[in-house]
């Protein structure tokens, strides 16, 4: 079976997943609609900006998150063997996850303290029940091997991430932090970019890659080791951005971070040199574009720990440039080639799993017009790359056109799923 | 009759939704035993691990059960030899593109 690693009798319904996916993609729509409204303010690197806040917490927990954690209530069960521990808490989850993130960004967007508290409290409160259903979850597991390991430590950045969250909305409010106060925000996005959501594209993607690449032969021996190299870096370079501590130990700290994305671009590489398919599927054009991304954005956050920045940039810009290319490229890339194949094939299995070898069904790739996914890969890639040379050129400016472009894009991608959801693009197949 | 082809056959109604192909040409059927009114089939799956496998059995068993002459049917999902696109019909590869 060219999906297995996508359903298994221990998984939840596919409501659980597939609400959480359906909910990210419109915050994937709103926050590109942020991007275009304040495209030269985050630009230019006023990233204590209301709208640069407002715009990373849509992309990081509407559209990311909220993905990723529907994505683990399908895969972890499927990859891991192990019963979901509890599909109620999972429902209950998403409702205070959603509730809590409209009122943080909301409070964000207007400058109002009691949203911005409550909400965080309400998304972090979310996370934690999240935290606390993988954790039982994954206690049953014997022998995960190295996507366990990646998904246990994902999980563990996501609590950190969280509590991090959570110490600065309260920190925004009462004189708690003091001067740690941009240091801990600084842990706070590497735990989150570097932790929970690198750890969770590595543990799902090296199964995930190869899988829709019908990729065999390929070299696994060093997946391992870049699990361990992120989590371990992940862990250093939070910790040293709290201590405050910039230069080569700085540098040091951040190093295995940046040999993990190293080991995987080469991982990705050989999965698809082994690939059988000629033609490569747009999930792997995504994955590979995702790749090339994160390298890049890794360099540069590598470069921007040892305390060197382009000498034409202020340090505002140089951070929105290594922020956006991880968070717009590098994962969104990622997530976004998944989904084209996770939404389409959830829905079948709803629709059509009962009905298969009884009578006529679609295939899965029936469920969504082609073209679609074929315009996003175009206009998301133009549209980042281009936002990603304004803010780095310091032509500011440019991304209120390239913004629009990735919106565009991001248009088509939702238009996508959207078919797929509603089944209206089914073609009958006879049977094989 | 029920034999070995007719077993094929009805195999060939079940097929991998993400590729478009049948168990049959995807090269995923290892093995058939006839005991009198019980077929046995012995199958892997294109990934090792695959926990698609509980469907997949579900389909495989219908698709045999709904042979005349059938009325019982055990499938064994193994995992060696692993599967390699090189069992697949040359036609399939072809179809896929490989």
């Amino acid at each position: 079976m060219s999906m297995p690693g996508l359903a298994t009798t221990k998984s939840p319904s596919v409501t659980l997943p597939l609400r959480h996916i359906a909910t990210g993609i419109a915050a994937y729509l709103i926050f590109h609609l942020a991007l275009v409204s304040r495209g030269p303010i985050i630009a230019a690197g006023q990233f204590s900006h209301p709208a640069t806040v407002t715009a990373v917490h849509i992309g990081t927990l509407g559209w990311v998150t909220m993905v990723i954690m529907g994505a683990m209530y399908q895969m972890v069960p499927v990859l891991l063997q192990a019963r979901l521990y509890s599909e109620s808490l999972g429902f209950g989850g998403y409702w205070l996850f959603l509730v809590g993130v409209s009122s943080l960004v909301t409070g964000f967007w207007t400058s109002q303290p009691v949203l911005i508290v409550m909400g965080g409290a309400a998304a972090a409160t979310a996370i934690y029940l999240f935290v606390f259903n993988m954790t039982l979850t994954l206690r049953e597991v014997r022998g995960g091997g190295v996507h366990g390991w990646a998904v246990a430590g994902a999980v563990t950045f996501l609590f950190l991430t969280a509590t991090w969250g959570l110490l600065l909305v309260t920190g925004m409010n009462v004189p708690l932090l003091g001067d740690a106060f941009v240091r801990f925000m600084a842990a706070h996005a590497i735990f989150g970019l570097a932790g929970w959501f690198s750890l969770s594209i590595f543990g799902v993607g090296y199964r995930l890659v190869p899988m829709f690449a019908l990729s065999h032969g390929h070299p696994e021996n060093r997946q391992g080791v870049a699990v361990l190299l992120l989590g371990a870096g992940a862990g250093s370079a939070g910790a040293v951005a709290i201590l405050g501590i910039t230069g080569p130990v700085a540098a040091l700290a951040g190093l295995p971070v940046v040999a993990a994305f190293v080991i995987f671009a080469l991982d990705v590489a050989a999965i698809i040199r082994h690939r059988r398919r000629r033609k490569m599927e747009l999930v792997t054009r995504f994955s590979l574009a995702s790749v090339a991304f994160g390298v890049f954005a890794g360099a540069m956050a590598w470069a921007g720990g040892m305390g060197w920045r382009p000498p034409w940039l202020e340090t505002g810009a140089w951070v929105t440039a290594i922020v956006f290319t991880a968070l717009a490229g590098w994962v969104s890339f990622m997530v976004v080639g998944q989904i084209f194949k996770i939404v389409p094939f959830l829905v079948w299995l709803q629709r059509y799993s009962d009905k298969a070898g009884r009578e006529a069904v679609p295939l899965v790739r029936d469920l969504y017009d082609p073209r679609l996914g074929e315009a996003s890969l175009i206009l998301l890639g133009t549209g980042t790359v281009g936002t990603i040379l304004s803010i780095l050129s310091g032509a500011s400016g440019v991304a209120a056109f390239t913004n629009l472009i990735s919106l565009a894009g991001a248009g088509f991608f939702a238009f996508a799923m959207l078919q797929a959801l509603m089944g209206r693009r089914e073609i009958p197949r006879k049977r094989a | 009759m029920l034999n070995e082809d007719s077993v094929m056959e009805a195999l060939r109604t079940v097929f991998d939704p993400e590729l478009g192909l049948n168990v049959v040409d995807l090269g995923l059927i290892y093995g058939i035993e006839i005991n009198g009114d019980q077929v046995k089939v012995t199958m892997t799956l294109t990934t090792q691990g695959c926990p698609m496998h509980d469907a997949m059995v579900s389909w495989v068993k219908e698709a045999l059960e709904g042979l005349e002459g059938v009325n019982d049917s055990d499938v064994e999902i193994v995992w060696s030899p692993p599967w390699t696109p090189e069992r697949m019909t040359p036609a399939a590869r072809e179809e896929l593109g490989l």
